[in-house]
């Protein structure tokens, strides 16, 4: 599963203790992509799950201004958004705990009978 | 024909649609193919393109891709042609038919080099694409081929060799394969055969077209078809092309095949250019609803670049698919609730390459484990409960569905549905019970000018539209919601569903001060 789902799921943070196996590839880099997805992040959550899973590096804490032109930042968001991957691991949503288990990189999100 | 290779020249083709698709490929050839002289008649679209071949097999809504070679409306319609005015008509003096080899052969040249690249570059892919899977999962990058995804799976159909089974059969499926000529001639071709001259029996021929071998296939309709059977129109137009053309006949693996139709209204002569149907996806390695309806639903959901797309019954993940292949600057989520169906998801993500541009999720569409209006569009094939679950429990299930997908939409987002006639009819109860949220519910100044909008999009029709249809009209718009009405009618979209019957409508839902789109399809 790859970082990107989590700017849509505004509850969830990826337990990085419990990502068991983590994927980095080379992905063909879209600036246009990116900087059009960047408004549609919450930079915190972005930080705090690439920091739980190790991948945090040089990305910034803080959304700069001005992305769109700078190539440098925007190769970071893309290293963080799509190259690196959870293929077997939990997210876990911050206020309930949660956990939905992901495997092949499909995170299952199903809630059993009782909790609908 | 131009014989310089660096000068385009404007061919002239045709392709068969599914019934209902017609609208879509118009608006397709003019827009990926500045396509001049379009034109159309039920299940086919005719266009003149100087667009290089490689390209325009590149159609996303068309069936089969035909080189025209002629096209004849018959003066008196209904009375059936004799013999002598199929011959003079169709193949005259032979020179639409000379012409036309011509311009085959050209194609087919460039349809071969098109494939040799794209199959050089797929076998190195095929290459490193192994050795991926076979090392380390942890760091290990794959290398990234020079050349686009598009680009280069064109020549993966012919390697791969797509599945029969699952295609179903289109409009355009001939009768059978006919005879034409005095000698059924079965030796092995060798399909680069330019060839000197050859002396056939009783041949006059041109020296501008070395002989080629062929075989002519019939489809007749209408008056016609009471007083000839598709083989006799076959044998006399094959007669007529071996004896004026010397062309040879061959029945099993000829060069080139001559595709005839018949109606009352129109006779259509063409050379198929392929021999796999266009609808046939190099990319796509699981087959689930049709990849031209799913590929048209793409296209009216108004994706833009940065757009978060969301097929919440996605099963093997067909529409997002198409979509992702022709909108690569979006990104696309698919929800199922069956863990097989993903499965099968996945392959096509990592067939089709676009890992990227897409996200799997194992969820309910009841319950969509998203935010509130997180989502610029929706598209979803609903189950028609003839393949899953049961007719009730789908009919049950809509509203909760609909609201779902009406909560994770942004306002202004697009929403198109696949719809069988009973659900569509259900929708549309659905949506006038609905209750208005709190925040519309104030005056809206604009009412009167939600209602010119409304007339000036779609000004007949309002007019044309049923009582039932009008009453929602009127009753949404008392509600601040405004409502036009398109008409998409498509038949036979689905593998399992040829026998489906279609209902033309489609709706567009608008809450003041923006629109949120609903288009159904049916």
């Amino acid at each position: 599963m790859c970082i990107c789902i989590l700017y849509l799921n505004v509850l969830s943070r990826i337990s990085g203790s419990q990502a068991t196996e983590v994927k980095v590839s080379e992905v063909e880099f879209n600036p246009n992509f990116v900087s059009r997805m960047i408004p549609k992040l919450e930079w915190s959550a972005l930080v705090q799950a690439a920091d739980g899973l190790g991948h945090l590096q040089d990305l910034p804490t803080e959304l700069i201004a001005d992305y769109e032109a700078n190539e440098d930042f925007l190769r970071k968001v893309h290293r963080v958004l799509l190259e690196v991957e959870v293929l077997e691991g939990c997210l876990q949503c911050p206020e309930s705990g949660r956990e939905f288990p992901i495997t092949r990189g499909v995170p299952n999100m199903l809630l059993n009978e009782e909790e609908a | 024909m131009n014989n310089s290779n660096c000068q385009p020249c404007a061919l002239k083709f045709y392709c068969t649609a599914g019934n209902g698709m017609e609208y879509f490929l118009l608006q397709e050839v003019k827009t990926k193919l500045a396509a001049q002289d379009v034109d159309h008649i039920p299940g086919k679209v005719f266009f003149t393109t100087t667009f290089g071949v490689e390209h325009v097999r590149e159609l996303k809504s068309a069936e089969r891709l035909f080189l025209l070679l002629k096209r004849y409306v018959p003066l008196s319609p209904r009375t059936a042609m004799t013999a002598p005015e199929i011959h003079s008509r169709l193949m005259g003096d032979g020179s639409d038919w000379t012409r036309a080899v011509l311009s085959w052969k050209q194609l087919q040249r460039e349809l071969t080099r098109s494939d040799q690249t794209a199959s050089m570059v797929l076998a190195g892919r095929k290459r490193k694409r192994k050795e991926e899977e076979e090392g380390a999962v942890e760091g290990s990058p794959p290398d990234k081929p020079n050349v686009t995804p598009k680009r280069a799976l064109v020549g993966e159909s012919q390697e791969i060799g797509l599945r029969k089974d699952h295609l179903s059969s289109t409009e355009d499926c001939e009768s059978g394969n006919c005879v034409g000529g005095d000698t059924a001639e079965v030796d092995d071709i060798d399909c680069d055969r330019d060839g000197g001259l050859q002396s056939d029996a009783g041949g006059r021929f041109s020296h501008q077209a070395p002989p080629v071998s062929f075989r002519v296939s019939c489809r007749c309709s209408g008056a016609l078809s009471r007083r000839f059977t598709p083989q006799d129109v076959s044998r006399i137009l094959g007669t007529a092309a071996s004896r004026q053309l010397g062309w040879r006949v061959d029945l099993r693996r000829p060069d080139l095949e001559v595709n005839v139709y018949i109606s009352d209204d129109h006779c259509v002569l063409g050379i198929p250019l392929l021999s796999l149907p266009l609808a046939n996806r190099s990319y796509m390695k699981i087959t689930g609803l049709r990849s031209t309806v799913a590929w048209a639903m793409a296209s009216l959901s108004d994706v833009k670049p940065g757009s978060r797309v969301l097929d919440p019954m996605c099963g093997v993940g067909t529409i997002l698919l198409e979509a992702a292949h022709e909108y690569q600057d979006a990104f696309f989520m698919g929800m199922d609730i069956d863990e097989s169906q993903l499965f099968k998801a996945c392959q096509n993500v990592e067939f089709a390459k676009l890992r990227d541009q897409m996200q799997l999720l194992q969820a309910s569409c009841k319950d969509i484990p998203l935010p509130s209006s997180s989502v610029d569009a929706i598209v979803c094939d609903v189950p028609f409960g003839k393949k899953f679950g049961s007719k009730t429990d789908m009919v049950a299930s809509l509203p909760v569905i609909v609201n779902e997908m009406e909560r994770v939409l942004r306002v202004g987002g697009t929403l198109v549905l696949l719809l069988s006639p009973q659900l569509s009819c259900l929708l549309k109860k659905i949506i006038t019970l609905q209750p208005v949220p709190s925040h519309t519910q104030e005056e809206d100044p604009g009412l009167g000018g939600g209602m010119d909008l409304f007339q000036s999009l779609q000004p007949q029709s309002y007019h044309r539209t049923g009582p039932f249809v009008r009453s929602i009209l009127r009753q949404a718009l008392s509600t601040n919601l405004k409502w036009a009405s398109h008409h998409f009618p498509i038949k036979d979209y689905g593998l399992g569903f040829g026998g489906t019957d279609s209902h033309p409508h489609c709706f567009t839902l608008g809450c003041k001060p923006s629109l949120c789109m609903l288009k159904v399809l049916v």
